[in-house]
């Protein structure tokens, strides 16, 4: 997969994570540290500032998927992160995956 | 929240910007007053941000009703109680452990930040009107599913109000809230209530 096919891949399922019913926003994955690192890089233009926030790597026989999410506090977390991961493997199809989801804010009911 | 009396006790908390993402309390604060406009993307894109300004906007509810009452009572007691409110908010704010969900697919590694849980318990605040969370607290290995987990809760309470009414309906709400967003084995939630006292009154300490 080439730098642009990842960020490409990347940008989609970006999209589609966003679609999935109980999620509410994307968070940059990472530390404070990191993403200065990565703010940092954009500004010497190795990285877009304003890039998915999706993480992808590629292994082998896979694809490894990170995300942190903010999802809806009136549906269960786990629920709403085994419904992205199933929307992230039919997009990916038939390609493997695998995913490391994690919430990282709760919007309170209304 | 961003007068000159308060400053200096925001500063004295030794909040550095990188509690919250390069932010301050003070600014998070500045930001509620603005309306959060313009706005800042690296506060909304922060989680710990925005766990932060909702336990700041909760306060400016019920908290502002209490601090008015406590600060008739001299400035050590204000001083303490504001304190140990923001203080709460910022260590609640950060992310902390990593809190698995179970799952018997090596290929799929779900979970929740200790930060996200701790603002679910935090919030749990709004449906107890009169009681306000200061300080939350998660004891047990949060990362290894099925271990017996504490939680630890301070709040402060109106004068007046019953305490015994009020934990009993935070402590089921939290219950409630936790079994929906987590799969944490809790074993027990202790609230350790601060009253606080009407203006002229005397304060009360209570558990």
């Amino acid at each position: 997969m080439t730098p642009q096919e990842r960020l490409d891949l990347a940008t989609r399922l970006e999209a589609v994570v966003r679609a999935v019913p109980g999620v509410t926003n994307l968070y940059r994955s990472g530390s404070l540290v990191s993403n200065l690192i990565g703010d940092g890089a954009a500004a010497l233009g190795v990285r877009a500032a304003a890039g998915p926030l999706i993480t992808i790597t590629e292994s082998d026989d896979r694809i490894a998927v990170e995300a942190s999410l903010g999802v809806a506090g009136d549906v269960g977390s786990a629920v709403t992160l085994r419904a992205v991961r199933a929307a992230i493997a039919a997009a990916t199809a038939p390609v493997a995956v695998s995913v490391h989801l994690t919430v990282a804010y709760l919007h309170d009911r209304e | 929240m961003t007068d000159d009396r308060e400053t200096p006790e925001l500063r004295r908390l030794g909040l550095e910007p990188t509690d919250l993402d390069g932010h301050t309390l003070e600014e998070l604060s500045d930001y509620l007053d603005s309306g959060r406009s313009p706005a800042d993307p690296s506060i909304d894109g922060s989680p710990g941000c925005l766990l932060a300004l909702d336990a700041l906007d909760r306060l400016r509810g019920l908290g502002g009703q209490l601090i008015d009452a406590d600060a008739a009572n001299g400035p050590e007691v204000e001083a303490s109680w504001v304190d140990s409110i923001l203080s709460g908010i910022a260590l609640d704010a950060r992310a902390g452990r990593r809190i698995p969900f179970l799952s018997g697919d090596p290929t799929e590694d779900l979970g929740i930040t200790e930060g996200a849980v701790r603002g679910l318990i935090r919030a749990a605040e709004t449906e107890v009107p009169g009681l306000l969370v200061g300080r939350c607290r998660l004891d047990g290995d949060v990362a290894e599913p099925g271990a017996p987990i504490h939680i630890t809760l301070e709040a402060s309470i109106r004068y007046g109000e019953s305490i015994p009414r009020l934990t009993d309906l935070l402590r089921a709400e939290v219950a409630q809230r936790l079994s929906v967003h987590t799969e944490l084995n809790v074993v027990g939630i202790d609230i350790a209530v601060r009253g606080l006292q009407e203006p002229g009154s005397q304060k009360e300490e209570g558990r």
